[in-house]
């Protein structure tokens, strides 16, 4: 189901209804069971993964509850992780592992005709399976008592805002609040619905507009000039932002309406100073997932200076090829691992966290924070050129044209996309900033409150109509459904 | 909790409104009228005044750019209306559409763009225009339907809320309501391409979507024949070329259809015709390329429609 769909509002209008009439039991068991019939409204076969995955951790997570020695904790946390990164490894890989070893093969002499499954992915596997490892991993450091409440459990896996893109919670915060009385709030639901709402308009206006100038150029790199490419780059950077954060929103604004909280994903990401700051602020839950399940245990920051960069490398790669099976993944997240590279060199660095206001506190940035944030942006472009292109040589040949600057040409063709060029420019630079005057807040309709209600409604209903008037034929899907 | 919830009714009811105001303003624009899907009413009408026993052609955009309904006609003595408009329009609204109006003796032939077989082709702005045509065909289309009309649910709103601003999109000549004539044929259409026909892409064979479509083609069968009606299968013309690249998927299609006892006239290797017969789409010929469907259709037909008249008497 698509939160872009008169059937997610009547969806959610109908499970928001009958949840505040149930007692605490009652509830977990509802959001469940919406949150199964969420997921099976695209294809109800892969609800059978969901439900084996929470299964298994859900046995496991007991199982270690148990005073077992560590070999056989250590087996049963294998047993978690094999379980779900097979099943990712299946659904994701296998068809690219397949390939890839042919083609090496081939290299050397041997021909490997093995079979292509085509396997279809089933939407959001990524995430859920991260989420529910985490749990296990988390019972077995120690960090969280396995629960034995089977139906608040499954509910904490499959909770539906979240299930099929995030953000990935961790049993630490999400599992509790299943598991204890939730009561209504209405400053919280107030805030949750402005969410919704600001995410609707970041996908319907720009995210979906933008990616008709996207598909447009990189479908054809080759036939548009350097300057169209730029163009696109910066389209790409901003689609998959609105997107991705817009989804992030409409999932933390409906989980507000069922008095549940969920972590923060994107906090201003594209005001950066550094490539570090970046992800920090970028899809704050994997890269946190990522910080505390792979960069630590694999030595993370207090070892070594080499360990440590050595260990970030991987972390990045690794999180490239969570993106998807591909090569283009693959570089895209070594690039962004040796981005990060002279932030981890400086000594006595000083970190801006999520918690500083992005792009400093003043209203106009001075000339080296703003050269600082432009170059920031510059370089993560650089990496989003892989990570949308069709192919690795449509990647490399699009970077090498863009950064030839003294070579380009032309600029003057138009492009044929249906929404006009100088529109998205113009809404983008409102939407810019209407960012960066409202970063000091989680979302950008935050501080509502405080107009005098018939400005609000009449706000909202202008986002709303003109969200509604300028999206494109076809709602397409959330770009991060495919991982 | 009550408050929240009158108030976000409230607003919703505040936005119901404002659609009333945005449907009222975009009222009395003709251009809706002039689209070539409107065509659609011209051919109920056809349909509903001609005499019986009727020949009926149901399908997609590959028939109205494809036949010559009078030249059949006049050759089969049959009197004839081609329904074909858009294949976007999805299998179950346009074998929905002609369901309750098939009578005694009518032939229909079915001639179904081969994409039915491979997934739901509806396309939001297609079949929510012919919906506005033709409301009773949502609950005709059944219950199956209702998710995806749920799904897109958003598209009329969208056009109510442009539409004061920017009218409706005006399709060019060839693509209007005046270029069809009154048996449902295009009337005057390019003589050369119009854009290059792209390149055929290997298609992913999608068993579970072709088991739906011959179903629902079983289940109109069955409903047309209680009508005391015959359906039978002509594929529509594809070019040579395409054959050639898809021709494992067309041949699954026709071999599903036989196993369902389909009366089946041709197959698709010769359903086709060479590439320069095409123009704007696969599907669309020229003049000259249908022309030599329409002969090609008389000469399948005539035994078809003499055993039916014998079967009669």
């Amino acid at each position: 189901m698509n939160f872009i769909s008169l059937t997610y509002a009547l969806f959610l209008g109908a499970v928001f209804l009958l949840y505040w009439r149930l007692p605490r039991r009652g509830q977990s068991l509802l959001i469940l069971i919406a949150s199964y019939v969420f997921y099976g409204w695209w294809d109800y076969r892969f609800c059978a993964l969901i439900f084996i995955s929470s299964i298994i951790d859900f046995s496991v997570g007991l199982a270690l509850g148990r005073k077992f020695e560590r070999r056989t904790r250590r087996a049963l946390l294998a047993i978690s992780l094999v379980a779900n990164l097979g099943m990712l490894g299946f659904f994701k890989y296998f068809d690219f592992f397949r390939e890839n070893l042919a083609q090496l093969g081939s290299a050397v002499g041997w021909h490997m005709d093995g079979v292509t499954l085509d396997i279809i992915l089933p939407v959001g596997i990524s995430f859920y399976t991260f989420q529910t490892m985490s749990y296990t991993i988390d019972v077995y450091r120690g960090h969280l008592k396995p629960t034995s409440a089977f139906v608040d459990y499954m509910a904490y896996v499959s909770f539906f805002p979240q299930l099929v893109a995030g953000p990935i919670e961790r049993a630490t915060s999400l599992l509790p609040q299943f598991l204890s009385e939730r009561s209504f709030d209405l400053s919280e639901a107030r805030d949750g619905l402005r969410r919704i709402l600001w995410g609707v308009a970041k996908k319907l206006i720009l995210a979906d507009n933008l990616a008709v100038i996207v598909e447009l150029v990189y479908g054809n790199p080759g036939a548009y000039s350097e300057t169209k490419l730029v163009f696109a780059t910066v389209c790409f950077a901003f689609q998959i932002y609105c997107d991705f954060s817009a989804y992030s929103d409409i999932a933390i604004g409906t989980a507000q309406l069922f008095g549940i909280k969920l972590m923060r994903n994107f906090a201003y990401p594209y005001f950066s100073q550094s490539v570090a700051e970046f992800w920090r602020r970028w899809h704050i839950s994997l890269s946190t997932w990522f910080r505390d399940y792979v960069f630590i245990p694999l030595g993370g920051s207090r070892g070594k200076r080499r360990t440590m960069i050595v260990s970030m490398l991987i972390t990045f790669v690794i999180s490239g090829l969570w993106h998807g099976a591909s090569w283009n993944f693959v570089i895209w997240g070594a690039i962004n691992g040796l981005l990060i590279v002279p932030s981890a060199l400086q000594k006595n660095p000083r970190r801006l966290t999520v918690k500083d206001v992005p792009g400093g506190e003043s209203y106009f940035p001075s000339v080296w924070v703003a050269l600082k944030i432009g170059l920031t942006f510059g370089f993560i472009c650089l990496g989003w050129v892989f990570f949308r292109a069709e192919t690795l040589q449509d990647a490399w040949s699009m970077v090498v044209r863009m950064l030839s600057f003294w070579s380009w040409t032309g600029g003057g063709e138009t492009l044929n996309a249906g929404v006009s060029s100088r529109i998205m420019s113009m809404l983008l630079v409102v939407f810019v900033a209407v960012e960066w005057m409202q970063r000091r807040e989680v979302h950008a309709l935050c501080r509502l409150e405080r107009w005098p209600m018939w400005t609000r409604w009449l706000l909202y209903t202008l986002i709303l109509w003109l969200g509604i008037a300028v999206q494109p034929v076809r709602v397409g899907d959330f770009i991060y459904f495919q991982f | 909790m009550r408050n929240f919830i009158l108030r976000t009714l409230l607003f919703f009811a505040i936005q119901v409104l404002v659609c009333a105001v945005l449907y009222i303003a975009g009222r009395g624009d003709e251009s809706e009228d002039r689209h070539y899907l409107s065509s659609l009413i011209d051919k109920h009408e056809r349909l509903d005044s001609m005499s019986r026993p009727r020949l009926i052609f149901v399908g997609g955009s590959s028939l109205m750019f494809g036949i010559n309904s009078e030249h059949i006609e006049k050759a089969t003595g049959r009197a004839t209306v081609n329904m074909g408009v858009n294949a976007a329009l999805g299998l179950d609204f346009i074998l929905s559409d002609i369901e309750p109006k098939i009578s005694s003796d009518d032939l229909v032939v079915l001639s179904l763009e081969y994409g039915f077989f491979l997934k739901d082709i509806a396309q939001p702005p297609s079949l929510w225009h012919a919906l506005g045509i033709a409301p009773h065909n949502i609950l005709a289309m059944g219950p199956s339907k209702i998710p995806w009309i749920m799904d897109n649910g958003l598209y009329p709103i969208r056009q109510l809320a442009r539409h004061p601003f920017t009218g409706r999109p005006e399709m060019n000549d060839l693509y209007s309501r005046n270029n069809i004539n009154e048996r449902g044929d295009i009337v005057s259409r390019p003589e050369r391409y119009n854009i290059e026909i792209k390149a055929p892409v290997s298609a992913e064979e999608s068993n579970s979507a072709r088991r739906q479509a011959v179903s629902r083609i079983v289940l109109f069968r069955e409903r047309v024949a209680k009508q005391g009606a015959k359906v039978i299968v002509l594929y529509p013309y594809l070019p040579k070329s395409h054959i050639k690249v898809r021709g494992d998927f067309y041949k699954s299609v026709h071999l599903a259809l036989g196993e369902e006892g389909f009366s089946i006239v041709g197959t698709p290797a010769e359903a086709s015709l060479k590439d320069e017969y095409f123009y704007d789409s696969n599907y669309h010929l020229t003049t000259e390329g249908a022309a030599i469907r329409t002969k090609r259709i008389v000469a399948q037909l005539k035994p078809v429609i003499r055993s039916m008249s014998e079967q009669t008497h």
